[in-house]
Formats: structure tokens, C-alpha cells, sequence
């Protein structure tokens, strides 16, 4: 009936915005390209296009050129993981909680993971990384259990509001605990703080191999979810009408958003911000289908990452300035912009 | 106009109306009461009661300004200037914690959700670790960045009036962007600075001395009688924007005038004690559960955040096996109880 | 243009827009309007959603700054009066007011005193007594006890209705105060407002949705589209079947009232007068 009734000049900005999409879609996908490319080329020595080239031709050639694109190479390949799996996190958060402010770092897994680290730096004395990544990963994924276990507290289960203030509580209490065990220990300090930033510096494709398969199927449950997602977003009752079993599909949701972002943060640490905006512009971009909200977060997230790590590798050559100050000092902007936007109802 | 004349003295409706005043005028008086009662025992245990434990006479000599052998320099010195700036701190962040929850109508709106004391950690950490300032000037410079903070996130939440889902939305944004600040400033410092540094980012009382009294007792009085003065005001902006304005509320004036009083009363007191965890949330919430709905619990508020500043110094440094700086306590137990708080809360209230 | 005759008494007060242009930020939603508000009558503003109608009543309750003209208020331009005073003589009922959790309703009730009270907030007798009328003539003088989010709707309703009659004022703007009410409640309502004006002289202009209430309730309609004016005049006047096709833009068939004489307006809902001409 409403598909008849349509006139063409109804449908033609639809197409046109079909259109824009399109475009826009192919010019991210050109700048990611582009943003690789510099990350490899770009750094406290820059290289020739030529050389990567050559580099990656003659594996057996180490001059230092060679050798600092193949360092460069992981730590890309790194951003593009971390990017893509904190985007798409916040965008599943963010269906699941109904909150546009759902991220890792606000529900309280990156707090969980750093108080597992300096827990077992102080009372274990772990000291490699691949060590650090499991720890962080089970200090995600606990922290994650224990907030949806508070979050579905009371009669009425879980719902949006309890999980994000659960959220919140876990993460502010663990990161007191974390400062009650660091504040005697200095070396256990200056170990953390250097984790407590975020960096994709370390990258090695040996330490990215384990953690790949969860990943992959962190992003699997993702692609799963979108559909339910956007049944939640008309609220637990429509959605329930609609035929979805709303504890199910939140949980499993829920856990594809942990599995992804206990995984880059054991990967990389916390990275703030990549999780909160991305998935918005990428709203801003597709409109509030989440099938659409989740692929574009996967592009965008990558490109933010990406960008950002090279922008911290140029200011201040030769020193780095951590990935996950640059993601903030890009996101923040983005962030007012989108709040400005949005118009508000009154609460 | 409307004469009242026709009604009579014994109305049902003047008799109600009179009953539930009085009724909602004694819940708060006697939560008034209990709560000094308390804040006041909490204080002389927290003054009697450390490593070694004193006769409450000699705590009550000292006090009045005899000379106790062994005593005087312990409690005088030591003891005594903590607790006050303990309840003083507390007495600041229950108030500017409910001020703002009550007049952007969200318990989530506390200034540490919205980013105040994210701004103010900021500049104390650059004044620790790039400036190496100390004392009074680092106190100033965590006051500057607590109300920078705020004026910038009202400023760009700013659209005509002030939506307050708005400016929860931004404060949360802005406030992940400063603790961004704020690690990288501290990767950058030396091993005893970041020491300092942290130890002030978890909010401790463990270096308050006299010096700290003065002001923080002087901008106590100065913004807090004028804000006890606006509670009317505040009280009717909890109606809601329009209606409010309707009745004759100047919300803009209204409203920037509690923040400015608000973020300053609670700069002052992280610049004396760091943020100390939750006490700006919880009070507000605790408070009105004690005094009632009918008005916002300001002094309530306040009373119940130095209550539980002080019952945490308390704790802090005699349970655990090491002292532990006071904002670690009040962050463990404010925990749950914020959990099972907001939950109940939940169930009426929308978040954002 | 129809002129309505007004009840002035020697208190009441005048209300008139002059040219006044209103606009969100960039979007303008009325062009240029001008109203005089009869006084000590009772009027609706209609329209289509989205036409104008709650700005509208924003900007005549000084809420709204017009970006050019101006809302007089006995000849002097409401926004630069003081606000306080301006409140002790025109009350506003918003769309959505919020109600504190957990008060009562004569704590609620309490708050229309706001524009009397003094720097302390002491509460006089006359506020008492103000209060315990509004509770009075609402029905609520039982229930004035009870937390106001135990109540029902219509009680609810009633108890901000209360609120704005404890303020005292002479005149009253109400942003759609029958919805989300049963039809009861409604009634119950509209009948509360007609007696106000009818004993008090209070000027009443409400925004209304239901075309019948209004032919019933008001002595004048205004009714907008697309943020002008497009008929003004008594209910008699303003509901006809050509003013639904274009303000409402749907079809209706206008009768009279057998009781009142007044107009009375049935949707023309094709699909079941087709069936039922057909049966």
C-alpha cells in the first residue's frame, strides 16, 4: 500500500542518497588505502615507495629501510585489527545497551583488564607481553561476566540502563583497587602506565596470532547480531513482538562486543575513543540499519586507527605520541560536533 | 482575582496540605539532626582513634587549645587539620554533587560524570609532573581546571538554554579526552613525580595540614550560602525547563549561577584533597532518601558526604594491612551501594 | 476579520501578539502572526502537527523570543518585563512537565506559589490558602497526600492543572491538557477550565487536538497551517468542511449539534462508509 502510493519525486532523493553512500563508501575505502600506505612509508625514517616495494620483493635483503618497513608492516596490519574490532565493539555495545554512550572503556572492561595486569605484575610477576595479552583478555572477559551478572540483577532482568551503571561502578571500583596497588609499588607504576595508554607500537605478527581466531569470531557473532540489533532498537516490547528472544540476542551480542574488545585490548591496551565516535559517524553515514552501522564501523575504525598512528609517528618525530592520545585528540572534536547535532529531548 | 474565601479553616484540602508539609518539614529536620549527630562522631573517632588511641578528654583538651604531653602534636598537628579537611572536602563534594544532580534532574549528572573533575585532575597533573609546582599554586591550578572544564563543556552545550541530556552527553565525551591528557602527561614524568601524581588522582588526605583550612573553609562559606539562597530556585527548575521559566525562573541566570558556585565549591575541594571517588555521586541520592523529596537536600547532602569522607578516612587506616589513601575506600564501598542505589532509582528514572 | 467580543472585568489583563516572526535557530516556523486574545474568553489553537501551534504558545508565555515582533502583555513587551511578574499574572501549562519523584501532590500543588514567594522561601498563609482552593475546586482535596507518581493520569493531570491555578494568574495558556487522558478524564478537564473562566474571568487559550472539544470548550478558534493564520473566528465560523480539507488535509462532514447548535465534525473514513453503503 505505502510502496504505491510512493510518487518519484518521493524516491529520488532516496537514490540520491543511495548514491552519496556509494561515493562516500569508495573514498574511505581510498583513504584507508592511503593511510596504510603512509603508516608503512612514513616514521622516523622515511622510505620511498620503491623501497617497500623492494622490501617486500626480496625478503632477504635487510639494509634499514628494509627492515623498518617490516617492522612498519605489522604495526599497520596491528591498527587495522584493533581499529575494526573497537568499532564494531562500540556499535554492538551501543545496540545493546540503547546507550549512544556505550563503550569498552565506559562499561568498565578496560578497567577489568588493567587491574588483572597490575595484579599480575605485583603479585605473579608476569613480565612478557604474550603474558600481559592473556591476563589483559581475562581480566576483559571477567569484568564483562560480572557486569552483565550485576547488570541482570533484580526481576525484570537485564536491561540497558542497569548494565551501563553496572558498567560504570565495576570499572570506577576496579580502577580504585588497580591505584590501591600501584600507589606503593613504584615499579609496578611505571611498568603500567606505559600499558595504560594504548599503543599499536608493538605489534608482531607472532603476538597477533593467537588472539586472531577469537577475533574472527568476535566479528562472526557481530554479523549474527546486526539483525536482532536493529529488532532491540525499537525498544525490549516491539522487539519481543517481532519474534526475537531479547535475553538471548542481547547476550549474544553482549559477547561478541567483549570477545572483540578484551581482544584489542589485550592486543594493543585501552584505546579510548575509536569505540564511542566511530559507530556514530558511521550512523551519520548509513542511517540506523546495523547491518549497515557494523560494516561501516569497520571501515571507519581502521581508517581513524591508522591515521591517527601515523599523525602521532609525524608530529613529534623521532618520538612517538601514543595512538590513543591522537584517537582522542581527533575524537573529542568529532564527539562535540555530534552532540551539538543531536537534538535533545528534554529528560 | 481568585479569593480563597470560600474556604473554611478545617478544609480537607488545607488540613492535608498542612499535614504534609509539616510532615515533610520534620523528615528533613530530623535527618538534619541525625546526620550532624553522626558526621560529628564520626569526626572525634576519626580523631581519636589512629595508630595510637587517646582518651577522649585529651582529644577534647587538645582541641581547646591545652597543652597534652604526647597528644598535642599528634592530634593538633597531624590529626586534627585532616579530619577537618576531610569533612570540609566532604561538605563540599555532597553539596556541588547534588546541586547539579537536582537541577539537571539526573543523579547521573554529578560532576565527576560530567567531566568537572576530569578537568581538574588534568591540570593537577601537569602542574605535579610539567611544572613541579606544589602547594598553593597547584591547588589554584586544579581550581582553574575544574571550572575551565566546566565553562567550556556548558559553553558547547550551549544551544539558547542548557538541555542537560546534552551537557551529560558532552561532560562524558570531554572527560574521556582529558583522562586521555592525563596518562599521556603521566608517561611522561619521573618515578617520585608520578608517585605524587597518583596519589592525588585516587584523592588522599594523607598530606592535609593547616594550611589547607583556611581557604577551603572560606570558599565553603562564600558559595555555599548563596546556593543554600537559590534552593527555591532549584527546587522549581526540577519541574522542568518550561514550567519553570512559567513560574518565573530566570533558568539561564539560575542555572549558570549554580554551576560557577557549584564547580568552584567542588574545585576547592579537589584542589585540597584530589577526587576523592563517588562522594559527589552518592550523597545526593542518600541524602534525599533521608530528608525526603520535598526539597533538594543540599545541606543533607552535604552532611552525608562528609560522613562518608570521614567514616572511609577511618577505615582506611585501619582495615587494610597498609594505609590506603581514602578515595580507594570510598570507591569500594561506594560501590555497591551505588549499584543497588541507581537500580532502585532505575525503575522511574531514564538515564540519559 | 471576526472580531470576539471580550468579558473584561476591571483586573483583567491583555495579551496580543504584534507581527511576530518565531524561529528555532535557523528554521523559522511562523512568518509573521498576529493575535489579540480576547479577554476572559476561552480559545483553542488547532492545526495540523507540526504547524506552529505549541511555538506558538511558547512565545505568548515569553518562553520563546520572537526573532522579530513582539508578545504584549497590558502594552508592555513581555520579555523585557520581569519575569516574576509577568508569572503572577500568566500561567503556562507545558506539554511534558516533569514531577519530582516521591512528592505529594499539595507539594507539587506548593510550587505554582514560586512567583510569590520571597529570597527565604517562606510560604504565608495566603499561599496556603491559594493552594488548598486549587486542591478544592480540582477534586483533589483527598488525595492531597499521595505521591504524585501513585496517582492516575487524570489525577496527575489535574494536580498540574492545580498547580497552575495556585498561581493565581488571569491568564492561562495549556499546551494540550487532554492528552494522554481517557475520554473521563477529558471532559472532566475541559469542564474544570470552563468553570475557572466562567467564576473567575480567567482568559484561557489551549492547544487542542479534538476539533468537537474545541467547538464545544472555546469561544474562539485560531486555526494555523504552515505556521500562518488560516481562520480565526468562532467555532460557528472557523469548523467547516472546507477548513478541515485544508488545515487537516483529509476529508470530514460537518453536522449540527441537535443539543447545541454548535458544529460537529465526522471524519470521512472512505473504506468503512464504502463498506457500509455496500452492506
Amino acid at each position: 500500500m505505502a510502496s504505491l502510493s510512493q510518487s518519484n519525486t518521493q524516491r529520488q532523493p532516496r537514490t540520491s542518497a543511495a548514491t552519496k553512500t556509494a561515493v562516500l563508501t569508495v573514498v574511505l575505502v581510498a583513504a584507508l588505502a592511503a593511510s596504510c600506505l603512509l603508516s608503512v612509508a612514513f616514521g622516523s625514517r622515511v622510505v620511498t615507495f620503491g623501497q617497500i616495494v623492494n622490501a617486500f620483493a626480496h625478503p632477504e635483503v635487510t639494509d634499514i629501510a628494509s627492515d623498518a618497513i617490516r617492522l612498519r608492516v605489522p604495526r599497520t596490519v596491528l591498527a587495522i585489527l584493533v581499529g575494526a574490532a573497537l568499532a564494531v565493539s562500540g556499535a554492538l555495545m551501543q545496540g545493546v545497551m540503547r546507550n549512544p554512550l556505550a563503550d569498552p572503556t565506559i562499561l568498565g572492561l578496560n578497567s577489568g583488564a588493567a587491574f588483572a595486569i597490575v595484579c599480575s605484575i605485583a603479585f605473579v610477576g608476569l613480565s612478557t607481553p604474550a603474558q600481559y595479552m592473556i591476563v589483559a583478555l581475562a581480566g576483559g572477559a571477567l569484568t564483562a561476566m560480572a557486569v552483565w551478572a550485576v547488570g541482570s540483577i533484580g526481576r525484570s532482568g537485564p536491561s540497558p540502563l542497569k548494565f551501563t551503571l553496572a558498567g560504570a561502578v565495576i570499572g570506577s571500583v576496579l580502577s580504585s583497587l588497580t591505584s590501591a596497588i600501584t600507589l606503593p609499588r613504584t615499579d609496578v607504576i611505571s611498568t603500567y602506565r606505559f600499558w595504560q595508554v594504548g599503543g599499536v607500537s608493538g605489534g608482531r605478527f607472532e603476538l597477533m596470532a593467537p588472539v586472531l581466531p577469537l577475533m574472527a569470531v568476535g566479528f562472526a557473532v557481530a554479523a549474527l547480531s546486526a539483525r536482532q540489533l536493529n529488532a532491540l532498537a525499537l525498544g525490549d516490547q516491539m522487539a519481543a513482538g517481532l519474534g526475537v528472544d531479547v535475553n538471548r540476542a542481547r547476550m549474544m551480542a553482549w559477547s561478541g562486543a567483549v570477545l572483540l574488545s578484551a581482544t584489542s585490548t589485550a592486543l594493543a591496551g585501552p584505546i579510548g575513543f575509536v569505540g564511542l565516535v566511530v559507530p556514530h559517524a558511521a550512523r551519520l553515514i548509513v542511517g540506523a540499519d546495523y547491518r549497515r552501522i557494523l560494516a561501516m564501523s569497520a571501515l571507519i575504525g581502521p581508517l581513524l586507527l591508522v591515521a591517527s598512528d601515523v599523525i602521532g609517528r609525524v608530529v613529534s618525530r623521532p618520538d612517538d605520541v601514543e595512538v590513543g592520545i591522537v584517537t582522542a585528540l581527533i575524537g573529542a572534536p568529532v564527539f562535540i560536533a555530534l552532540v551539538r547535532r543531536r537534538s535533545m529531548p528534554e529528560v | 482575582m481568585a479569593t480563597a474565601s470560600s474556604i473554611s479553616a478545617a478544609s480537607a484540602a488545607l488540613t492535608g496540605l498542612r499535614r504534609t508539609r509539616a510532615r515533610a518539614a520534620r523528615r528533613r529536620a530530623i535527618a538534619l539532626i541525625v546526620l550532624v549527630a553522626l558526621t560529628a562522631a564520626l569526626f572525634v573517632i576519626d580523631l581519636a582513634y589512629g595508630r595510637k588511641f587517646y582518651a577522649l578528654d585529651d582529644v577534647a583538651r587538645v582541641v581547646m587549645g591545652q597543652d597534652v604531653p604526647g597528644a598535642t602534636f599528634i592530634i593538633g598537628e597531624l590529626r586534627l587539620p585532616r579530619v577537618i579537611v576531610g569533612t570540609l572536602c566532604g561538605l563540599a563534594f555532597g553539596m556541588a554533587g547534588v546541586c547539579f544532580q537536582q537541577m539537571l534532574r539526573n543523579t547521573m549528572a554529578s560532576p565527576d560524570i560530567i567531566g568537572i573533575t576530569s578537568g581538574a585532575n588534568l591540570a593537577a597533573v601537569v602542574g605535579i609532573i610539567l611544572l613541579k609546582w606544589s602547594g598553593l599554586p597547584l591547588s589554584a591550578l586544579a581550581m582553574a581546571g575544574g571550572l575551565i572544564t566546566a565553562l567550556v563543556t556548558s559553553g558547547l552545550s550551549w544551544k539558547g538554554t542548557i538541555a542537560p541530556s546534552r551537557l551529560i552527553l558532552m561532560g562524558i565525551g570531554l572527560s574521556a579526552a582529558l583522562n586521555a591528557a592525563t596518562s599521556w602527561v603521566l608517561i611522561r614524568g619521573d618515578q617520585w613525580d608520578i608517585q605524587a601524581a597518583s596519589r592525588w588522582l585516587t584523592g588522599s588526605l594523607a598530606s592535609s595540614d593547616w594550611t589547607d583550612v583556611p581557604q577551603l573553609a572560606a570558599i565553603l562559606i562564600v558559595t555555599a550560602v548563596p546556593l543554600m539562597l537559590l534552593v527555591g530556585q532549584i527546587d522549581v527548575l526540577r519541574l522542568g525547563d518550561p514550567m519553570a521559566r512559567s513560574l518565573g525562573v530566570r533558568t539561564n541566570a539560575v542555572q549558570t549561577a549554580v554551576i560557577v558556585l557549584a564547580v568552584l565549591l567542588l574545585s576547592s575541594a579537589t584542589a585540597a584533597s584530589g577526587p576523592i571517588a563517588f562522594v559527589a555521586f552518592l550523597s545526593g541520592p542518600i541524602a534525599s532518601w533521608a530528608a525526603g523529596p520535598s526539597k533538594p537536600p543540599l545541606a543533607a547532602s552535604g552532611l552525608v558526604g562528609a560522613s562518608i569522607v570521614l567514616l572511609s578516612d577511618i577505615v582506611a587506616q585501619h582495615i587494610p594491612p597498609t594505609q590506603l589513601p581514602v578515595g580507594v575506600v570510598t570507591s569500594v564501598i561506594g560501590g555497591p551501594v551505588l549499584i543497588i542505589l541507581l537500580i532502585r532509582l532505575s525503575r522511574k528514572q531514564t538515564l540519559i | 476579520m471576526t472580531q470576539i467580543s471580550t468579558a473584561v472585568s476591571p483586573t483583567a489583563h491583555s495579551l496580543w501578539a504584534d507581527h511576530i516572526r518565531l524561529a528555532y535557530e535557523h528554521r523559522t516556523v511562523i512568518e509573521d502572526l498576529s493575535l489579540d486574545i480576547p479577554q476572559g474568553r476561552i480559545g483553542a489553537i488547532i492545526g495540523a502537527n507540526g504547524c506552529g501551534k505549541s511555538t506558538l504558545l511558547k512565545a505568548l508565555a515569553r518562553l520563546l523570543r520572537p526573532a522579530s515582533g513582539s508578545v504584549l502583555l497590558d502594552g508592555k513587551a513581555i520579555n523585557t518585563m520581569p519575569t516574576k511578574q509577568v508569572a503572577r499574572i500568566l500561567g503556562l501549562l507545558p506539554q511534558s512537565p516533569i514531577a519530582p519523584e516521591g512528592i505529594t501532590i499539595a507539594d507539587l500543588v506548593a510550587r505554582g506559589r514560586h512567583p510569590y514567594q520571597k529570597l527565604t522561601g517562606s510560604f504565608t498563609e495566603a499561599d496556603e490558602l491559594a493552594v488548598a482552593h486549587a486542591l478544592e475546586v480540582t477534586g483533589l482535596a483527598d488525595l492531597a497526600e499521595r505521591p504524585i507518581d501513585e496517582v492516575s493520569g487524570g489525577q496527575r493531570q489535574r494536580a498540574w492543572i492545580a498547580l497552575a491555578l495556585a498561581q493565581q494568574t488571569d491568564i492561562l495558556l495549556l499546551d494540550e491538557p487532554t492528552t494522554y487522558l481517557d475520554i473521563a478524564y477529558q471532559i472532566e478537564v475541559l469542564d474544570l477550565l470552563s468553570e475557572l473562566n466562567a467564576r473567575e474571568g480567567t482568559t484561557i487559550v489551549m492547544v487542542l487536538h479534538d476539533l468537537n472539544q474545541a467547538a464545544r470548550y472555546t469561544d474562539w478558534i485560531l486555526a494555523l497551517k504552515d505556521g500562518e493564520q488560516a481562520y480565526y473566528g468562532t467555532p460557528a465560523e472557523v469548523i467547516s468542511e472546507r477548513m478541515v480539507a485544508d488545515v487537516f488535509n483529509t476529508e470530514a462532514r460537518i453536522v449540527t449539534d441537535p443539543d447545541t447548535g454548535l458544529p460537529f465534525m465526522i471524519p470521512d473514513a472512505r473504506h468503512s462508509l464504502a463498506r457500509h453503503r455496500s452492506a
